[in-house]
């Protein structure tokens, strides 16, 4: 260590817009130790969500993410119905899939142009960026805004998707799918793709179960585990088997994430095509007492929240685990032995979303 | 005050007392159950811990009672990745957590400029909402 | 070769993907949330979408008769839109231009000589 070089990776890099700091010990150019720094823009909404009234507390936690807002909220919505012995109608249920859907989509194309761009290849990252705002205008045109969309509420959604709309997806959909093909293509069979990834920050599955890695870090490591298998909302009723790669490197995770675009795809089109009629939203009364955990899979792993009410308007607690938090131990273990160069591709292979890490 | 009861979407619940609670956590090692994450809550005069496991996409829990002032022994010889959520119950709960392998000493989210551990009951924290009208 | 020329000829003779935009900007979708603004005609200063609003951008002042709205505090959920019985408050697809100051708008009755009755209150 005394003999080695230390070199403060972040919390302002490049690579990545958002601030976390990776304390990385070097030895020629070969990292032998990383340590993470975070805490730089921690917001507290935990304890927001304990000061805040249960029903505004959705529009709270849309915000912990920029990028899978609508999925936060999905999940705070599930825990909340549970608590209150709500089931949503059966349209709602749908509904939030084709949402979910298209917001792992653009989530995924926004990660493979930036990994794109992480090696330099800055025009396969304007290519991508280009499909996905046609998936920003789909949820705009549905949902009426890019991001955080707001349509998940307590009982149901607040938004509906009518003829027009489903029509337009459809029309939609397909031309993006040939177009995100061609793009997918040239990304995962390039040469200089492959050198840059193939081999880079290795987890073996035994180590991505061990370290507790969520989401494309596993499934990238050929453990087929996704949180949709357990069928919240309407994933049960759909078609559906998780999308795994065995290498368990930069390359595998990439292509789980790229193969995820495809299947986003389908499911939100299948989910249109079985769409039931029905009311948007069931009403409730009371408030919540007693407890519940629910479980989604946001585009970047597993997300928690775990949901304690006493019965007043105020939460006991809101625990938020986002799948980042469970992804950085399993990225420490790999980044020693690595070379200094790959760190940020390394890095950016768990696509790191700082911004919900610290919630 | 009292602990959780059923919560719905664990499947179970076990409790482990503080002396016997890094033995219930090995069991889970041996049985290969993927650490999910540990919570607190606040519960007056001692705090309630869950550490959430994965068993094939079903959670199941343990539940450890800390009176406040004890310490906790870290999970990280058992599960490394704890480590995280080890040094957020530091920072956020006030708890001392001993043996932690990779420790941030109570600095790992919080600045010193805190006086407080924030998530904390007693912990006031007002609301920044207008009452009255200003004009 | 052939596959690149196609590339070249399809790079060379397409509009480009992006819009001229302060020249030219994007007509907004006819559902998307924008400007919210509050119409008083049939307002009875009932409080529910000062309390509904999850940022207190709102508030209500019933004794003036008076709703001052932020906008800038506004995050365009439209939780006041739902909460709303007298359908008083409005959102437009159009988005909300920069400004250098932050205003506090104030909305009052057209007519406001008629006295607020007491079972208008929303409990």
């Amino acid at each position: 260590m005394s003999e080695g070089t230390s070199v403060p990776f972040g919390p302002q890099h490049p690579v990545l817009p958002e601030p976390i700091q990776l304390r990385i010990s070097l030895e020629d150019e070969n990292v032998v130790q990383a340590l993470p720094a975070l805490g730089y823009v921690h917001r507290g909404i935990e304890k927001a969500g304990e000061l805040n009234d249960f029903q505004q507390n959705v529009f709270l936690v849309e915000r912990v993410c920029g990028i899978c807002s609508s999925i936060h909220a999905l999940a705070y919505c599930l825990a909340v119905e549970a608590v209150l012995g709500l089931e949503a109608p059966k349209r709602a249920s749908y509904l939030r899939v084709v949402w979910m859907e298209l917001h792992r989509i653009h989530s995924h194309l926004l990660y493979l142009g930036l990994l794109a761009e992480a090696f330099g290849f800055e025009s396969l990252f304007m290519e991508f960026w280009r499909v996905r705002e046609r998936v920003m205008d789909l949820l705009e045109m549905t949902a009426g805004n890019r991001v955080i969309i707001s349509v998940c509420t307590i009982g149901g959604v607040r938004r509906d998707i009518d003829a027009e709309q489903a029509r337009a997806i459809r029309e939609e959909l397909p031309k993006l799918r040939d177009e995100a093909r061609r793009l997918v293509d040239s990304l995962l069979s390039d040469y200089t793709v492959r050198q840059r990834t193939v081999g880079k920050g290795t987890i073996p599955a035994a180590l991505a179960l061990e370290l507790g890695a969520v989401g494309p870090t596993l499934r990238g490591s050929g453990v087929a585990q996704d949180m949709r298998m357990a069928g919240y909302a309407a994933y049960g009723e759909l078609e559906f088997r998780p999308v795994t790669f065995p290498d368990g490197d930069t390359y595998s995770r990439t292509a789980v994430r790229a193969e995820e675009v495809f299947q986003s795809i389908d499911l939100v089109l299948a989910a249109l095509d079985n769409l039931p009629e029905g009311d948007l939203k069931v009403g409730f009364k009371g408030r919540p007492e007693g407890a519940a955990l629910a479980r989604v899979e946001a585009p970047r792993g597993e997300l928690i929240y775990m949901v304690v009410g006493n019965g007043t308007k105020n939460l006991e607690r809101m625990r938020v685990r986002v799948p980042t938090y469970a992804n950085i131990p399993a990225l420490l273990t790999v980044l020693p032995g690595c070379e200094f160069a790959d760190v940020p591709v390394v890095t950016l292979s768990i696509d790191p979303c700082i911004s919900c890490t610290e919630r | 005050m009292s602990v959780l009861g059923e919560v719905s979407g664990i499947a179970r619940i076990e409790d482990a007392p503080l002396e016997s609670l890094l033995d219930a956590l090995r069991a889970y090692r041996q049985r290969q159950a993927r650490f999910i994450t540990a919570s607190c809550l606040d519960r007056g005069d001692r705090f309630e811990i869950l550490y959430l496991f994965d068993e094939d996409l079903r959670t199941v829990a343990v539940r450890t009672l800390l009176p406040k002032g004890a310490k906790l022994p870290s999970a990280t010889g058992v599960y490394l990745c704890a480590f995280l959520v080890e040094n957020e119950l530091q920072d956020l709960f006030g708890i001392e957590v001993e043996g932690l392998h990779i420790d941030y000493s109570g600095k790992f989210l919080v600045t010193d400029t805190f006086d407080a551990p924030p998530l904390l009951k007693q912990t006031a924290c007002e609301l920044q909402l207008p009452k009255e009208n200003p004009s | 070769m052939a596959r690149m020329l196609r590339s070249v000829l399809h790079n060379a003779f397409s509009k480009p993907a992006t819009r001229p935009f302060p020249e030219a900007p994007r007509a907004a979708f006819e559902k998307a949330r924008g400007l919210v603004t509050f119409d008083c005609t049939d307002c009875r200063f009932c409080g529910a979408c000062a309390l509904k609003c999850p940022t207190g951008a709102i508030r209500v002042v019933r004794e003036e008769r008076k709703i001052l709205f932020e906008p800038f505090k506004c995050i365009v959920c439209g939780a006041c839109l739902e909460a709303c019985r007298f359908g008083s408050v409005q959102m437009g697809p159009e988005r909300r231009k920069p400004v250098y100051e932050k205003p506090v708008e104030v909305y009052t009755k057209p007519e406001a000589d008629k006295p607020a009755t007491p079972q208008d209150r929303n409990e």
